[in-house]
């Protein structure tokens, strides 16, 4: 019977095969061995290799898919949109340079960042919801970050001071000291002047975290949790009943829409708490001009106030000057100050 | 010799891929493993901080009578007397409040009084996880039947209308397709005229006070203005899904009787309540007798007739 193997090895003998001749030498001798354990080395190694490259791909995939962060910051852009003007290139700077600061903070402490256009757009045009687009995207984003607990609403004009604060260790850890529950209570500050309503429990959760100024709430820097409750506050908010009635006489749409609803609810009292501006909204000089001598609103550098809002820059004021001038002192300190800034509260 | 040296090599490499892919599979759970304790998703709502321990059995009947009725104190005694017989049997706590002293009382925060009612009631019973607000113009016909029998747990998911019109003229606005029993906090019913709030259940936790503040908003007057609370109420159920999504319509059969409307909705026996429209104390007493006389035993074992 013909034997291939033997076929080979008479090949190897008389031709002038790859192979080495068999009975050539003794180690060649052990030849397929050899080769047999070169192979196998070689296939671990490409093994080894191809499972950290998926490791790392996987890693990769699954770390860019699913956001950790408990923080999302959701910054208004585009005021405007360039529909009634277009956009002048001071304007182009500012959204630059604020922006610019947003992403620096985000990436620094890990947050997630988004940027909502808020250009003109047919549903939020006048008779309909002016400004409560707000709402729509806070929910967006509550939907878009399932993992996230934290919304933090920032409006374009807003510079952040002191990148060095985290929002979990410089607000809402420090909430029990700093967060007043009850401003009607006659010893804190109620600008709108509000009444104590029956059936209001402040020993429920916070969920909206905000500032007032000299003439109301303040929602160019607030924070809104992930919970039912603000669920049906961003479903409430805009009652056409209550919009079709008042909206003529309300020039700061939402925030004015919050102030009236704060009036009557008390399942809304229960979740609002009030921090001092300065904590996440200080304004600079030219907002609250009736109240131009109180420290509480404006921002103070030697104390590290950790943002500032350049509210009402857009009327009257240059907007990329001033946005330019809070970028030019960021971070420079003087005496002994200037060395300790990297430590974060 | 040579074998076990090219076996501990073949080993030394095995052992070298072992170790690597053992670390590749814990890094990997590891990364894994952290995401969902991170997760603050919308499946997990933070329960309010809420001191009192509730008793899921344990329901509030609330009576809010109108001048008319209370006015007259000797049909109020039979009234709340007769009510009271139906909570002792069941074990239901029966509140009584007259309109007078809520307007009184709360004044210009008090848009209708019946939602100012409730809200003082659920506030004074934090104990009682649902209260059912009947209208003083109803007469319970099956005493026996207890509101769980009646309505509630497997009843009730055998007698939501899913997918329900909610306004009968509006038939785009619907109740949910699937709901839960834990997400249902308002039960009741509507026909004809929209929704019914004569009869209606409304459970005692966080969403009561967000519906009640909200019905009881004050530009809702001016806006509907001859209706009043029922109307209130069927925009908000329009309007604001957050509201909607809670809330639960039975048959009018198995909550709400009528004794002057379209054949379908009036009272057969073996419903368990009937409403008039009786408008002073004196034919609300006579409907009253009427509707008292026509009780029957109510026999336990024999199946209640479907609607």
């Amino acid at each position: 019977m013909w034997n291939p193997k033997k076929k080979s090895e008479a090949l190897a003998k008389f031709k002038s095969f790859p192979y080495p001749k068999p009975g050539a030498s003794d180690l060649l001798d052990s030849g397929p061995r050899i080769y047999a354990k070169r192979s196998f080395l070689q296939k671990v190694v490409f093994f080894v290799v191809l499972l950290l490259c998926f490791g790392f791909f996987l890693k990769h995939h699954t770390s860019s898919q699913s956001h950790h962060s408990k923080v999302v910051m959701i910054v208004a852009s585009n005021d405007g949109g360039g529909v009634l003007d277009v956009k002048s290139s001071d304007q182009w700077i500012l959204e630059n340079i604020s922006q610019k600061n947003k992403q620096e903070y985000a990436k620094r402490h890990g947050y997630d960042l988004v940027f909502k256009s808020e250009g003109m757009k047919r549903r939020y045009a006048h008779e309909w919801r002016e400004s409560w687009e707000k709402a729509d995207y806070i929910l967006e984003a509550m939907k878009n970050f399932p993992n996230a607990e934290w919304f933090w609403w920032l409006d374009l004009t807003t510079y952040i001071m002191e990148p060095q604060y985290s929002i979990e260790k410089h607000i809402i850890n420090r909430l029990p000291k700093i967060a007043v529950r009850n401003i009607t209570d006659p010893l804190e500050f109620n600008p709108r002047n509000y009444k104590q309503i029956p059936f209001v429990d402040y020993s429920e959760d916070i969920n909206f975290i905000l500032g007032q100024d000299c003439n109301g709430f303040s929602l160019g820097s607030f924070i809104i949790r992930r919970s039912e409750w603000s669920k049906r506050l961003l479903d409430f908010l805009w009652d056409p009943a209550v919009y079709g009635q008042k909206h003529t006489e309300w020039p700061h749409d939402e925030q004015n829409v919050l102030e009236y609803f704060y009036e009557h609810n008390a399942w809304l009292r229960n979740g609002m708490a009030f921090v001092p501006l300065r904590t996440l909204n200080a304004y600079t000089r030219g907002a609250c001009e009736s109240d131009s001598s109180n420290p509480q609103f404006f921002y103070n550098h030697k104390q590290r106030d950790f943002l500032v809002n350049l509210a009402g820059c857009n009327y009257g004021r240059n907007c990329k000057e001033e946005i330019e001038y809070y970028r030019s002192i960021q971070g420079s300190r003087s005496g002994f100050s200037k060395y300790f800034s990297f430590l974060s509260f | 010799m040579n074998l076990c040296r090219l076996l501990s090599r073949r080993a030394k490499y095995l052992s070298i891929f072992v170790v690597v892919l053992l670390l590749f599979c814990l890094y990997s759970f590891k990364s894994l493993t952290e995401a969902p304790s991170k997760r603050y998703g919308p499946h997990q709502p933070i329960k309010p901080h809420k001191p009192v321990r509730q008793d899921p059995n344990s329901i509030v009947m609330l009576v809010l009578s109108y001048e008319q009725i209370s006015d007259d104190p000797k049909f109020l005694d039979k009234l709340l007397s007769d009510r009271n017989e139906y909570a002792q049997r069941h074990g239901y706590q029966l509140v009584h409040k007259e309109a007078r002293d809520i307007e009184r009382k709360y004044g210009n925060d008090n848009t209708w009084s019946l939602v100012t009612a409730i809200r003082e009631t659920l506030f004074e019973h934090p104990e009682a996880s649902w209260v059912w607000v009947l209208d003083p113009r109803a007469v319970i016909m099956n005493t026996g039947e207890s509101l769980k029998e009646a309505i509630m747990n497997e009843q009730l998911s055998n007698n939501l209308l899913r997918n329900y019109p909610v306004d009968p003229l509006k038939p785009h606005i619907r109740t949910n397709s699937k709901m839960n029993l834990e997400d249902v906090k308002l039960i009741t019913t509507n026909d004809y005229n929209g929704i019914s709030i004569r009869s209606f259940l409304l459970r005692n936790d966080d969403f009561a006070p967000y519906l009640l503040d909200a019905w009881n908003e004050p530009l809702f007057k001016p806006y509907k203005k001859d209706l009043g609370e029922r109307s209130a109420l069927s925009h908000l159920l329009e309007i604001h899904p957050t509201i909607l999504e809670h809330v639960a319509l039975v048959s009018p059969k198995v909550l709400n009787s009528y004794t002057d409307s379209a054949v379908d909705l009036n009272y057969q026996e073996g419903d368990f309540l009937v409403l008039s429209n009786c408008e002073n104390a004196a034919s609300c007493e006579r409907f009253f007798d009427t509707y008292v006389k026509q009780r029957r035993p109510y026999n336990h074992r024999k199946k209640k007739p479907s609607s």
